[in-house]
């Protein structure tokens, strides 16, 4: 092999390697004001015969164990656990703090039974807002008295209290410049809201019928009917997903009314965890650690078989194959091979080839690391083959280089 | 000011056209090299060495604009002070926004003085109530601190020269933050007044900001309810020990803008940023009489003025109505009104001209007008003058409209204030703040005199030794 071809291998895998760093970094090192990366949304776009066995590595890939009222509970309780702690790292809340975060805790579990299991949640709802209407006129009549006026301020407050406690939001909606008609909004929103079983039933229904469809996709129609509810079923768990997250939010926000400056030191609560955080950090972390083997040469062969594992499968959760619709976001357009297969091709071509021996670290890595630690798990199995074993990298790495 | 559609699209259209036409006159006679944008107009680049490390002082409104405003690679916070957990909280989660978690190790001070005495300070931003600017930004830059102090620079005249001087002693920045110096809006409102034979000759500047504080006349309102400045005092404020800061009550405290001992009123909060603007424009107009010398700030030579506390019951003790006529040199006359019961004006500077109108509004929009123009006020020469023969390339031309134009929208002038600041402090010697302590005082000169006026119901001269930093007389002295 001519020096020539060597030096293009070398750039091909240091191109390769950093594609697979730089899409690592861009992964972990995301600012503080950008949502952290989730393979979810990837995942839950993946599309083809393998569909399933990629969703299937998210957990609660339909959301249904996170849309029952007890986890939603449950999830309130853990919220409430993780608030605690993450300001205990800089200052402990006070017993008042506490029993006031507890107060907000009773507010919104009070709220979500009354919205999800009361059948009267409705009329009361707008009785309150009929009261906080009947105040608002009162203010606006210029021959009250002042008394008169004190006094249908301070019914207003309380019908807004009330109604902020009832649609769930005890600490994020009380606020003195929303109009009447935004608070009107609110209350239709928590009309809305109050057929959350209804809706979940509704989408369940979905669900098993777009699993029976899937049998039957051979009539273009079929396969297209089935992509507009896929749509419209990722629409609908999104937003149940995020009423269902929404007494949440409003914990957080009620913890960070309470605390104090010094408290606040402590940053904003970590976001809800994504249903693939293991998935996300091997992924992150995966590419980063191939990237950098491929552009050092350490490791490399493993690094260019991890690298080609990795490939084939962004290359099937999204096949250009027959019959497989289009990805909706695509730069190109491709038929059985696109890029992931030819950088997989050419991933695996690199493997072939002692490329770390001819520009990398390999040799330095096999005497100062793997070749002594080959020795010793060695010679503790069978002592009198240890010396034949040390003098091994040392020509294993001369032979390489003289290839 | 109300304009219909049709009208505020004639009235961009014109102004574009006028600073096109400016712009390539000037790009002629220019270098080839293009500078950036900041540099083009506010005379910085890109700052060398690591940011500036400021402690910001108040974090009430105006601090926490400070925060949203501040560009990192430009100025590093490190640490903070005010008195109210409120505005602690506030200043928390916007620092958060800004630095990530690099935030949390900034250091909060109750005290300002404890944040002064820190070594690491390099530059302060003061964002305290009126009277507090000239005592904290005197100590800052005696304890070797580079100051940018919200406007007005100070609660009386004496005080402002007093901190001028203290620059001047210690060798310190001294910048105020009359933002409109470093607004491109208004940068770009002064080519077109500076080009004669579009506003034609000046006689008359008129501006106002017109607030509806009344909740639209509900019954009740003079108790303040729907007044910015009227805060309602929050839960978490109400245990501050403001005695031990001075203030007489925690009212003075949240509500300093309505006593006359922390605040100075209409004058100072609005009407000052729009006599600065008018002072701006008319000392490109009246002067540099030689168009090649820089041009020499101009002062008014007399002014009168209304005021009254007509509406509010709330026990405040600056006006909530003022009226206020200028004599500027020329016999060009000045009005100002800035109001609490009516919005139909809302607020701008109308700078009337024999030829046209050139009217900014809002900080955010501006329009040229042509006058006896009865039916299209558009103006059809500056498509004519267009096509002269300039010698820029179309590249150029576009270069005009993309990097000049669209930046009247972005920014109010906060972020390049201090990223020109922090600029100088690694740059000395490379000039002064566009709002330097001595420009800043003739602001205050006019703005304080105002109040004098309205409240002492007479005619004021002003008085040369008022601008003079080494005199110590002001309008409130004599």
């Amino acid at each position: 092999m001519n020096r020539g071809t060597k030096i293009a291998l070398i750039l091909l895998r240091i191109a390769i390697g950093w594609h697979f760093l730089y899409e690592g970094v861009s992964k972990w090192s995301v600012e503080p004001w950008q949502r952290p990366f989730s393979s979810e949304p990837y995942l839950q776009a993946s599309i083809g015969p393998f569909r399933d066995t990629f969703r299937g590595l998210i957990s609660d890939k339909d959301g249904l164990a996170r849309l029952k009222k007890e986890s939603i509970e449950a999830a309130i309780d853990r919220q409430h656990e993780e608030i605690l702690e993450h300001y205990s790292g800089v200052k402990p809340f006070t017993d008042a703090q506490k029993s006031k975060l507890k107060a907000t805790v009773a507010d919104l579990k009070a709220s979500l039974a009354a919205r999800f299991d009361d059948p009267d949640f409705l009329s009361r709802l707008s009785e309150q807002e009929k009261k906080l209407n009947d105040a608002e006129e009162q203010l606006i009549d210029a021959s009250r008295t002042p008394e008169q006026r004190a006094a249908a301020q301070k019914a207003r407050d309380e019908a807004r209290k009330a109604i902020a406690k009832a649609v769930g939001r005890p600490a994020t909606l009380w606020d003195k410049s929303l109009s009447r008609e935004d608070l009107h909004n609110v209350v239709v929103q928590a009309g809305e809201e109050s057929r959350f079983r209804q809706r979940v039933a509704d989408y369940q229904l979905m669900l098993a019928r777009v699993k029976e469809d899937t049998s039957l996709l051979h009539a273009p129609f079929t396969s297209e009917r089935l992509n507009s509810d896929r749509a419209k079923l990722a629409k609908t768990r999104m937003e149940l997903l995020a009423i269902a997250a929404a007494p949440l939010v409003e914990l957080d926000a009620a913890a960070q009314k309470l605390a104090d400056v010094d408290q606040m030191r402590a940053g904003p609560l970590d976001g809800l965890p994504s249903q693939t955080c293991l998935l996300d950090w091997m992924t992150a972390w995966g590419l980063t650690a191939i990237g950098l083997g491929l552009i050092f040469g350490v490791f490399t062969r493993t690094a260019s078989l991890a690298a080609a594992a990795f490939l084939a499968m962004f290359y099937l959760a999204m096949p250009p194959w027959p019959g497989v619709p289009e990805p909706s976001l695509s730069e190109g357009h491709y038929f059985l091979v696109n890029k992931n297969l030819i950088e997989m091709i050419a991933v695996l071509a690199l493997a072939s080839l002692p490329t770390g021996h001819w520009f990398g670290l390999d040799p330095w890595v096999e005497r100062h690391v793997t070749g002594p630690l080959r020795r010793r798990w060695k010679g503790t199995k069978a002592q009198p083959q240890a010396a034949a074993a040390a003098s091994r990298p040392e020509r294993a790495a001369g032979a390489l280089n003289a290839s | 000011m109300v304009l219909t559609e049709q009208q505020r699209q004639i009235g961009k259209d014109n102004f574009r056209d006028a600073l096109e036409y400016s712009r390539r006159k000037f790009l002629a006679g220019a270098a080839v090299g293009l500078p950036s944008v900041t540099a083009f107009y506010w005379g910085y680049s890109k700052i060398t060495g690591s940011p500036v490390k400021v402690g910001l002082i108040g974090t009430g409104d105006q601090g926490n604009a400070h925060i949203r405003s501040a560009n990192p690679e430009f100025i590093k916070i490190v640490a903070f002070s005010d008195i109210r957990p409120k505005s602690q909280k506030t200043a928390r989660v916007s620092l958060e926004s800004k630095y990530g978690a690099d935030a949390r190790s900034i250091e909060m001070y109750e005290d300002y003085h404890k944040l002064l005495d820190r070594g690491d300070v390099e530059m302060v931003i003061i964002s305290l109530p009126l009277h507090l600017h000239a005592p904290c930004a005197i100590e800052a830059m005696q304890k070797g601190k580079h100051v940018l102090c919200e406007k007005l620079m100070a609660k009386t005249v004496l005080d402002c020269k007093q901190m001028v001087r203290a620059a001047r002693k210690t060798g310190k920045y001294l910048a105020v933050g009359h933002q409109r110096h470093y607004s491109y809006l208004y940068a770009n409102a002064l080519e077109i007044v500076r080009q004669k034979d579009v506003i034609g000759d000046i006689k008359h500047i008129r501006a106002f900001w017109h607030r509806n504080q009344t909740g639209g006349g509900k019954p009740g309102a003079e108790t303040g309810e729907f007044d910015g400045w009227h805060r309602s005092i929050a839960e978490e404020d109400k245990k501050v020990d403001f005695a031990k800061y001075g203030y007489k009550s925690l009212e003075e405290l949240v509500r300093w803008r309505l006593y006359a001992r922390t605040g100075g009123g209409l004058m100072v909060e609005l009407g000052s940023h729009q006599l600065d603007a008018v002072g701006i424009f008319l000392s490109e107009v009246l002067g540099h009489k030689d168009p090649k010398a820089p041009r020499e700030p101009v002062h008014p030579l007399a002014l009168s003025g209304v005021g009254s506390t007509s509406y509010f019951t709330d026990g405040r003790e600056v006006e909530d109505h003022i009226f206020l006529t200028y004599e500027f040199p020329q016999n060009t006359v000045v009005t100002y009104s800035s109001i609490c019961t009516n919005e139909f004006d809302q607020y701008g500077e109308l700078v009337l001209g024999t030829k046209g109108t050139l009217a900014v509004l809002s900080e955010k929009d501006v329009y040229v007008f042509k006058e006896k123009a009865p039916k299209d006020t558009r103006i059809t020469w500056a498509e004519k003058r267009i096509g002269e023969a300039v010698a820029t390339s179309t590249s150029t031309a576009q270069w005009v409209v993309d990097v000049g134009i669209p930046d009247t929208l972005g920014s109010r002038g906060y972020r390049e204030e201090q990223e020109h600041l922090a600029w100088l402090i690694r740059n000395p010697g490379q000039g002064q703040p566009r709002c330097s302590g001595e420009v800043a005082l003739g602001d205050a000169v006019v703005t304080l005199a105002s109040n004098v006026a309205m409240r002492e119901k007479r005619r004021i001269q002003f008085k040369k030794e008022w601008f003079d930093v080494g005199s110590d007389a002001g309008p409130e002295n004599g």
